[in-house]
């Protein structure tokens, strides 16, 4: 992985296999203490005690396919490379919450990168389900949601480049001015 | 064109099109389009299936073709990645693994719009001789 991003579309990945129905994607830039924290938030099926405390672990899967299971690891390996961390909160039946806090000042953190990209792929693939994105910084917030949106232009299905790319820049125009007001 | 920042401005963008493109809902007649299945766990994603995937979904609309590109989980095919299950209409799903922007470019030309098998199949659901007989 070489951006935050895709670490994000990793880790919503999980939470569209986990059944959710609603999956919101934070990140929140933090320029008083250099931190950017991340959150992937669903309502899908969570994790036992167990599989929770496995999932920090390369050799652990839930798959039968194969033997390891990376994306949390990595995730997890990229947030501590900063001198961040990884928190996960998940019950069985109550959803997962998994967090990763990178301090922004490391030369080790990644850059964001897509994050328009990965937000349209997942909310044009995944019509079914409500994907929303928060970008939080010191000077204000910016949400989008799936739902509202194909509700909004009325459409049932995002995946057109047009739509597509006016998405995406919409949401960079809003990540962009949140980003300029910090300096 | 001025700065999109709103849903309004986006709206106002898109009904000044005179040819509205064709959003139809994909789900009713999917069986009669190219379905494309892009592998997006993270062995996925961290070889590019993510810029595969936005490839697809561009070059198949300019190039006309009907199609709905999904994604799916590992299809255990790691060592192969970025990975993609096509199904033509009334045919078999045809896996091709190593399917960067180039890779994706020929599937697209070849095998979907010109039916000609190319470079890359892994051999998932092939039938032997064998077990086609007891079938008979």
């Amino acid at each position: 992985m070489k951006e935050i991003a895709l670490h994000i579309l990793d880790i919503a990945e999980n939470s569209v296999s986990a059944g959710a129905a609603n999956i919101t994607l934070s990140i929140r830039v933090d320029h008083a203490t250099q931190i950017i924290s991340v959150w992937i938030e669903d309502d899908g099926i969570g994790m036992s005690e167990e599989v929770k405390h496995n999932s920090e672990n390369p050799f652990y899967t839930s798959k039968t396919s194969r033997k390891v299971g990376l994306g949390i690891p990595l995730l997890k390996q990229h947030a501590e490379m900063t001198g961040g961390k990884l928190t996960i909160d998940s019950e069985a039946g109550a959803g997962t919450t998994v967090r990763a806090d990178f301090v922004a000042n490391h030369p080790d953190i990644q850059p964001l990168g897509d994050i328009e990209g990965c937000w349209v792929l997942l909310a044009s693939s995944y019509p079914g389900i409500d994907i929303k994105l928060k970008f939080e910084t010191n000077t204000g917030e910016y949400e989008i949601s799936s739902n509202e949106v194909m509700e909004y232009l009325e459409l049932d299905s995002l995946q057109s480049i047009e739509v597509m790319d006016s998405l995406k820049r919409m949401i960079r125009n809003n990540i962009d001015d949140l980003s300029l007001g910090m300096k | 064109m001025g700065k999109i920042k709103t849903l309004a401005d986006l709206k106002k963008i898109r009904d000044k099109q005179v040819s509205d493109i064709n959003l139809r809902n994909k789900g009713d007649d999917a069986e009669k389009l190219v379905q494309i299945r892009v592998a997006m766990a993270t062995c996925g994603i961290a070889s590019g299936a993510k810029e595969t995937m936005e490839f697809l979904i561009y070059d198949l609309e300019k190039r006309g073709v009907e199609a709905v590109v999904t994604q799916t989980g590992c299809m255990s095919y790691c060592y192969a990645e970025p990975t993609i299950e096509v199904t033509l209409p009334g045919k078999e799903p045809l896996v091709f693994g190593g399917v960067d922007t180039d890779k994706a470019d020929e599937i697209i030309e070849k095998y979907i719009m010109g039916g000609e098998l190319v470079d890359g199949i892994i051999p998932v659901n092939y039938e032997t001789i064998d077990s086609k007989n007891k079938e008979d």
